[in-house]
């Protein structure tokens, strides 16, 4: 399967998160529950720039492009249960 | 010797957990101490100390900012592991129901360091309305420490945490090799104790997601603003005219006798009462000195700190944050320093001390700075719309949007000037939860509480320096000073020098004094800029040097005192 940015991952599908290519952001996203494996949903992308939100695990983090883009993400064929 | 309760050392009580968990509410259940709580994460940016009894021991009880983990990311959560360091009696983890497996990531962390525990499930109803149903008596055994559930916004458990707090017990030893493990562990945790029921999504649930995506959140984004706008407005003038106003009225007539008939010293009638008939314009403590704040700023601060409270507790800042992410990016921030912005519309003290949310110092400097420069307070708002109002609304609109002209490009420019990183948003968005009424209701009377300790007793000094200044003959050789800048730069009178100087005081009395200088729109618009601009009010002043130390205050001034000048100026060319 193809691995890509979460910032260019389509919104409203199940993504699994692959790997965290910057190694001091692994713990910080951990705490809030980002880490490898785990399914989420990408909510939104804001214009001109702005942040990704997702969904992980039932509550909603925002993050700026450059963080999103630190971690990868495999699309998933099977749509979240809402 | 007497053996009483105070004779034991008290009992040190820490409450961990989470962002947005409510910590700050059960810790103002269980000790009695008002704080202020809202639904995004980050209220609390400073731990607060509280007593309660337990049993016949007294015990100190800590509130300490929201941390997802022991190791420390930011300068908040810095804080609280500073606190945890110290060493407790007992740690309170208060846990969302609702998210339970990544709240266990940090009730892990402190169960490994060996502290008695005592684990508060709080927002047990959310969970139950979201399908989640967990297992207190195996998450205990699990844990092997008292697992309380809660909701402390109704203060449902409470009795029972205390109870718990008396059998806090150390917990078994546990030791994780990685934190792979760790999330095995909470993994298996969860499996045992939680079932999660399948819901179809609420209303909420759709109004979160729509809030969210561009294509609607951002025309849902104007129409909050706008109708929190006019709501504050409409309400504040319906107060005024139907309430405040009436009363005044009545009580200038009475006052004014009162004073004629009983005070023979011209000194002190001019005092109390001055010298006009006009509220806003004779400047005596009993007359201007209690219009201002009663009748001026209270009847639109009430309405604004209840719209305000309200959007806090269902949770709206954070989603404007995302909407206004990219703007604030512009500029060095990032959607988060909108919270401050917000609060500062209210008052700038809470203000500054919120931009500790924000992870570097480039970016709290240049938050404190735009935020108490270039955003009025509501004191001065209100001021500013009870002197501008009767020209029109356009003179209003130009004060608003030189101010914001402002704020965009002194923001453009510094963040390109000045060092420092400019880090981006990573911020948890709370669901929107239903505002409890009552809380909301205390929250809006301590901060009207606030405002009135604070501003009553300043605006009489203002008015007692301000008649010093008149009759010294100080505020004419002031203005003889002055006249180059003030006359000259800025096409004011010289009397409104002393203005600027009291403004420091207290803006809203500084604007007032704009009122017997008989200015014409254009120079009230010009003179309102710069009084918002030159120089932070006393109280602001003292909490900037507290947040940005003496440096970055003097340097943030410098650059208030230079921009108030140039906009001033300009905006008196630009206007005649």
């Amino acid at each position: 399967m193809v691995h890509i940015e979460l910032t260019k991952a389509p919104c409203n599908q199940t993504l699994e998160v692959i790997t965290v290519s910057d190694a001091s952001w692994e713990k910080r996203f951990e705490s809030m529950g980002i880490r490898k494996g785990r399914h989420i949903r990408k909510i939104a992308s804001q214009p001109f720039g702005g942040p990704v939100v997702i969904e992980v695990n039932g509550s909603k983090i925002s993050l700026g492009r450059n963080i999103a883009a630190k971690i990868e993400v495999e699309v998933l064929a099977r749509p979240l249960p809402v | 010797m007497i053996l009483d309760q105070w004779s034991l050392p008290p009992l040190k009580i820490l409450l961990m957990g989470n962002p947005n968990v409510g910590k700050s509410v059960i810790f103002s259940r269980l000790t009695g101490i008002e704080v202020i709580s809202a639904n995004y994460p980050g209220t609390t940016v400073e731990y607060t100390e509280g007593r309660m009894k337990l049993g016949e021991q007294m015990a100190t009880l800590v509130d300490a900012p929201g941390v997802y983990s022991l190791d420390p990311t930011t300068h908040v959560e810095e804080v609280s592991r500073m606190i945890f360091s110290k060493g407790a009696d007992v740690v309170v983890n208060v846990i969302d129901a609702t998210n339970l497996e990544r709240n266990l990531n940090l009730t892990l962390q402190i169960l490994e360091r060996g502290v008695p525990t005592v684990v508060a499930l709080n927002l047990w109803d959310a969970a139950t309305k979201k399908g989640i149903e967990i297992d207190v008596a195996a998450l205990e055994k699990e844990l092997g420490v008292p697992v309380v559930p809660t909701v402390a916004v109704s203060g449902q458990g409470i009795r029972d945490l205390v109870g718990a707090l008396a059998k806090a017990k150390t917990p078994p030893v546990m030791h994780f090799a990685s934190s792979d493990q760790r999330w095995a562990r909470i993994g298996e945790i969860a499996a045992k104790t939680q079932k999660v029921m399948h819901r179809h999504p609420s209303l909420f649930d759709r109004l979160e997601d729509i809030s969210i995506k561009p294509l609607t959140g951002i025309p849902i984004a104007m129409l909050v603003l706008y109708l929190s706008f006019s709501l504050v407005i409409e309400a504040g003038e319906l107060l005024q005219v139907k309430i405040t106003d009436p009363i005044f009225i009545a009580y200038s007539l009475f006052i004014s006798g009162f004073v004629e008939s009983h005070i023979s010293s011209p000194l002190l009638h001019d005092i109390l009462i001055g010298t006009s008939p006009e509220l806003l314009k004779s400047f005596g403590i009993l007359t201007t000195g209690l219009y201002i704040p009663l009748g001026v700023v209270l009847p639109f601060l009430i309405p604004f700190y209840l719209v305000l409270g309200a959007l806090e507790d269902i949770g709206y800042l954070p989603r404007l944050s995302i909407i206004l992410d990219a703007f604030m990016h512009r500029i060095g921030l990032h959607g988060a320093a909108i919270l401050p912005c917000v609060l500062g519309m209210g008052c700038s003290v809470p203000a500054v001390l919120s931009v500790r949310i924000l992870e570097s110092p480039k970016q709290r400097y240049l938050a404190a700075t735009l935020m108490t420069m270039a955003i009025p307070c509501a004191s001065q708002s209100a001021m500013i719309f009870g002197m501008l109002a009767p020209y029109g609304l356009r003179y209003i609109f130009a004060v608003y949007m030189s101010l914001f002209t402002t704020f965009a490009v002194t923001g453009f420019l510094l963040h390109r000037f000045i060092g420092g990183e400019s880090p981006e948003i990573f911020l948890e968005i709370p669901p929107y939860r239903m505002p409890n009424l009552s809380l909301l209701l205390k929250k809006t009377f301590i901060r009207i509480r606030e405002f009135l300790k604070e501003a009553v007793p300043y605006i009489a000094l203002g008015m007692i320096v301000m008649n010093f200044f008149y009759l010294s003959g100080l505020m004419r050789l002031i203005g003889e000073t002055m006249r180059p800048v003030v006359s000259g730069l800025l096409g004011l009178p010289s009397d409104a020098a002393t203005a600027l100087i009291i403004g420091f005081l207290r803006k809203d009395v500084g604007i007032g004094m704009f009122a017997p200088l008989d200015m014409t729109p254009a120079q009230l618009v010009v003179a309102s800029v710069v009084l918002a601009m030159y120089f932070p009010c006393v109280a602001t002043f003292m909490v900037m040097l507290k947040e940005l130390g003496v440096s970055g205050t003097l340097k943030s001034v410098a650059l208030r005192l230079v921009a108030a000048l140039l906009v001033g100026t300009a905006l008196h060319f630009l206007l005649n």
